[in-house]
C-alpha cells in the first residue's frame, strides 16, 4: 500500500500509474476526497478517470456536490455487490473505441472482437504483447506514454519487466506493421514512444 | 491473440478495514487493487 502525505504526492503517486478507476473516500485528513477529485479533474494526465466518492455523508446538498465533481457516489455502509456492480457499470460506460468496437486508420485495422489486425485488408500476425500495444496506441492516438505507463498497461503492474523490453517490443512491432504504418509509432524523446496519426488522413471507430 | 489484464482500481480510502473489505469483494469480482491512504500529520 502506498502512502501520501500531502494532496501532491497523492497527485504523484496517481499520475506515474493511472488507475482505470478510483474510489475515493471523501473524509480525508490534510486533504478531502472531494478536493483531490476536483485536482484529478483539473489535470490533464488524471482528468478523465472514471470517480466514484464513497462518504457517510447522505443528505442531498452533498450528494450534489459530490456527483458534480464524481461519476457516482456512493453512502456508507453500502453493499460490497452494490458497489461492484456500480463500479462495472463505470467501467463499461467509460471503455474507449478499440476495446470492443473496431478501429481503423489509413487501412490499418483493429478489431477487438475477433482479436485480428490487417493492414490493407492483408491479416498481420502479431504476438499478445505487440497486440495490446497496438490497441493502447490505436486507443489513445497523439497520446504520448512514459514506458512505466506502456509497461503498466500492457504488462499488467504485477509484472517486473525491465524498462528497455518495451523498447525491444516496439522494434518488433513497427517491423510487423510493415513500410506504410511502422512510422505511426513514434518514439517520444525523454519520454517513450506516441501513436501519431498523419493530421490529414481519417482515424476513425467503425 | 489477446489477454487483457484486468482493470485496475484505485482505492483512496484511510478506514484499514474499509480498504481491505473493497479489496477482498473487487478482486473476487476479478479486479486488479492498489490502495493508497493519507499520512496524518500530527
Amino acid at each position: 500500500m502506498r502512502e501520501a502525505d500531502s494532496a501532491q504526492t497523492a497527485l504523484a503517486e496517481i499520475t506515474a500509474r493511472i488507475p482505470d478507476l478510483m474510489l475515493v473516500d471523501w473524509m480525508m485528513p490534510n486533504v478531502s476526497g472531494l478536493e483531490l477529485c476536483r485536482r484529478l479533474r483539473r489535470n490533464q494526465d488524471t482528468a478523465e478517470i472514471p470517480l466514484i466518492l464513497l462518504t457517510a455523508r447522505g443528505e442531498e446538498d452533498a450528494k450534489i456536490t459530490g456527483l458534480e465533481v464524481a461519476d457516482d457516489y456512493i453512502t456508507k455502509p453500502f453493499s460490497p455487490r452494490e458497489l461492484v456492480a456500480r463500479l462495472k457499470a463505470i467501467l463499461r460506460r467509460t471503455t474507449p473505441k478499440g476495446i470492443e468496437e473496431p478501429v481503423e486508420f489509413d487501412g490499418l485495422r483493429l478489431d477487438p472482437v475477433g482479436q485480428r489486425v490487417s493492414s490493407q485488408g492483408l491479416p498481420l500476425t502479431l504476438s499478445p504483447i505487440e497486440y495490446r500495444l497496438l490497441q493502447l496506441f490505436m486507443t489513445h492516438p497523439e497520446r504520448a506514454f512514459s514506458r512505466g505507463q506502456l509497461l503498466d498497461r500492457v504488462w499488467g503492474g504485477d509484472v517486473y519487466v525491465e524498462e528497455r523490453t518495451v523498447d525491444v517490443h516496439i522494434r518488433r512491432l513497427r517491423k510487423a506493421l510493415g513500410g506504410r504504418h511502422e512510422n505511426l509509432i513514434e518514439t517520444v524523446r525523454g519520454t517513450g514512444y506516441r501513436f501519431a496519426p498523419l493530421a490529414d488522413s481519417d482515424f476513425q471507430a467503425s | 491473440m489477446n489477454q487483457q489484464p484486468s482493470r485496475r482500481v484505485l482505492i483512496v480510502d484511510d478506514e484499514p478495514a474499509v480498504r481491505e473489505m473493497l479489496a477482498v469483494a473487487l478482486e473476487m469480482a476479478g479486479l486488479r487493487c492498489a490502495k493508497l491512504t493519507a499520512h496524518r500529520q500530527h
